[in-house]
């Protein structure tokens, strides 16, 4: 763990140091009445030491599902139905009610996108930073110190720690979530869409504020969100959802300037460029297919420019292109 | 399982609720019972009144519940009684909450002024003490059922118009109700459509509640004579099992039968209300789909996101 007054220089991940976070084949199911229906399929993704990976996709595609699953948090009625989830070595999914309880926010922490529903409205910001230490076992006079020394993280004021969440705007209220979500150190913080409620300005100061405390302590990022740009700004890797299953992980850059997977590139085509040339923005026809029933073969294809009778029958594998990049079609080579 | 997902609505999704739910079937089921004795009961019976043969005879083949101490036949007391104590149970129940809904929804919803003065109101009368005061007003009044009737609507409503104020209070604050107020719904549409469905879990909780607070302090009353000591009910058979001296005679069939009817019917209501809950709350109904098919795959509903079934994994290229 990184202690704050000796922030370690950040290497950029050897190839023979084992990732901090190994998803492999995890599956989700929302159980109803009428069966179990599969919200997240078969997702194997890596984070490495000190790294932002990016999670994107449209609502519904299971990318909030996969973070609430990291941290086994997701409420009824979800089930994990395989997978593993290896941190630091052991396998999360596998981990006892006890033992979750000394991983989770100890080692692996959240930041919730609801900054006003994730704080207490009763409790001030001192408070509630201080329940989190006091309840991973802080000294008295340490948790004083500390929050405040955690507020200058996030760029407020220590007075502020007086203060109610209703007294803060959202900005600083998700500042306040984003503290807590470091207060003890962790390896891995899983952001799910942090900054959807709050304005761009707001959302860049944040997010550059995070990249820094990232450089510093060099804690690992999983950054969910739907703004692809933005993702596309702060991550190191990105991972694109479909439907329940991740269609292609890239680096950023690359993804950027070569998406594979249609749908990437469908998804890439509908934001505006701030610097490019004025182009027409394109859509992806259709809407999302049903969880319940989804098309056979590639779960893309009635909506895929570039079809072919293969992607009608056929599940394309998650396939790795080289260059720490993978996708899931059938054209992509 | 339900078939493709089409949720049966009004009396079929109450119906379902109690039958999904073997606590609340249980409940039903009994208090169905209880229901049936009060409405054809006294035609199955002879008269409670009649002196059928000695006093304070044990059970027996003639009297299969024994007689009393004036010589009348405790199961036909005991069956004629269940008419008027439900009766009034229900009616004080239903008499409560809705009272209490009227004032505690209007003091919520409006506030300032209106709520002051109801929040005044509900205050005085919830310190008031209860069962004195019924004492003393039912002793003041002519004794019969209404008296009791009113004598327990009067002290029992307060409690239920707070617990509604407050949850007025909370959802008034949503912006679902901003959003009706701003299609310009009226105050009534809002409380009736907007306010109260959102309420029917703690209503029912409270009619339940209400009910069985009724049919208990309705027995206590009459118990003390403070009914029409020459009606049958359950609260009067229990006046005169004591005025009869039952406890020192050891003439238990005159009062257990009775006694056994407040406490079964109390048993039943509550065993009801746990299958409401659900109806309220859509969020309970998966809660329950996923708690069985967990258990159907051998795993325990764990507060962590349970994981069933991890094959051995094979990594992939």
């Amino acid at each position: 763990m990184a202690e704050p007054g000796a922030p370690a220089p950040l290497a950029p991940p050897g190839p023979a140091e084992p990732p901090l976070l190994s998803v492999r084949d995890l599956s989700v199911d929302y159980v109803s009445d009428d069966g179990p229906v599969r919200a997240v399929d078969r997702v194997s993704f890596d984070v490495a030491r000190g790294e932002v990976l990016g999670i994107a996709g449209e609502s519904g595609c299971g990318k909030s599902t996969v973070a609430q699953a990291l941290l086994r948090i997701l409420p009824p009625p979800a089930v994990i139905t395989g997978g593993q989830v290896l941190f630091e070595g052991s396998d999360l999914l596998r981990l006892g009610e006890a033992e979750l309880r000394a991983v989770r926010w100890r080692r692996l922490s959240m930041v919730f996108q609801s900054a006003m529903d994730a704080l207490n409205p009763v409790l001030t910001v001192g408070e509630q930073l201080a329940d989190t230490l006091r309840a991973h076992g802080a000294g008295r006079a340490r948790v004083r110190e500390r929050c405040s020394e955690l507020l200058a993280l996030v760029g407020l004021q220590a007075d502020r720690l007086e203060s109610f969440p209703h007294q803060l705007s959202g900005g600083m209220r998700q500042r306040v979530g984003i503290a807590v979500a470091l207060a003890l150190e962790p390896a891995l913080v899983v952001l799910d869409e942090p900054t959807t409620a709050l304005d761009v300005i707001v959302e860049g100061e944040i997010l550059q504020r995070l990249l820094e405390l990232r450089r510093r302590f060099g804690f690992s990022v999983v950054f969910i969100t739907h703004d692809l740009t933005r993702m596309l700004q702060i991550c190191d890797r990105v991972a694109v959802f479909y439907s329940g299953r991740l269609v292609e992980v890239a680096p950023a850059v690359a993804l950027r300037e070569s998406p594979r997977h249609p749908y990437t590139q469908g998804l890439l085509a509908a934001f505006p460029s701030v610097h490019g040339a004025d182009v027409e923005l394109g859509s992806i026809p259709g809407a999302p297919p049903s969880l319940r029933s989804p098309p056979p073969g590639c779960r893309f294809h009635p909506r895929c420019g570039q079809v072919v009778d293969r992607c009608r029958t056929e599940e394309p594998r998650l396939s790795a292109l080289g260059d720490r990049r993978a996708a899931a079609c059938h054209l992509a080579r | 399982m339900s078939g493709a997902g089409a949720q049966p609505t009004g009396v079929g999704a109450w119906w379902q609720a109690i039958r999904r739910d073997r606590k609340a079937s249980l409940g039903a089921a009994l208090l169905a019972f209880f229901v049936a004795l009060g409405l054809v009961g006294p035609w199955l019976v002879g008269s409670p009144d009649a002196l059928v043969g000695i006093p304070l005879q044990p059970p027996s083949l003639a009297h299969w519940l024994g007689t009393t101490g004036q010589g009348q036949d405790v199961l036909a007391q005991t069956v004629v009684g269940t008419r008027v104590s439900l009766l009034i149970g229900f009616g004080v129940g239903a008499a409560v909450v809705l009272l209490g809904a009227l004032l505690g929804v209007t003091a919520g919803y409006f506030g300032g002024a209106v709520d002051g003065l109801l929040s005044l109101l509900f205050n005085v009368f919830l310190v008031l003490p209860g069962l004195p005061l019924a004492i003393v007003v039912a002793a003041y009044l002519p004794a019969g059922p209404a008296t009791v009737a009113f004598v327990l609507v009067l002290t029992g409503w307060a409690w239920n118009a707070r617990v509604l104020r407050s949850q007025t209070l909370m959802l008034r604050q949503r912006d679902f109700i901003a959003a009706a107020v701003v299609g310009g719904e009226s105050h009534l549409r809002i409380i009736t459509r907007e306010l109260l469905p959102n309420m029917t879990s703690l209503l029912v909780a409270q009619l339940i509640g209400s009910t069985v607070y009724a049919i208990g302090a309705q027995v206590g009353l009459e118990f003390l004579g403070l009914g029409d000591v020459s009606g049958v009910t359950w609260g009067t058979n229990l006046y005169w099992a004591t005025n009869d001296s039952a406890l020192l005679t050891g003439a238990w069939w005159t009062f257990v039968p009775t006694g056994l009817c407040v406490a079964l019917v109390g048993f039943a209501l509550v065993m009801l209300n746990s299958g409401f809950d659900e109806l309220a709350n859509p969020r309970l109904q998966l809660e329950r789909a996923w708690r069985g098919w967990l258990l159907g795959h051998r795993h325990p509903p764990t507060r962590s996101t349970p994981v069933v079934n991890v094959p051995p994994q094979v990594p992939r290229g």
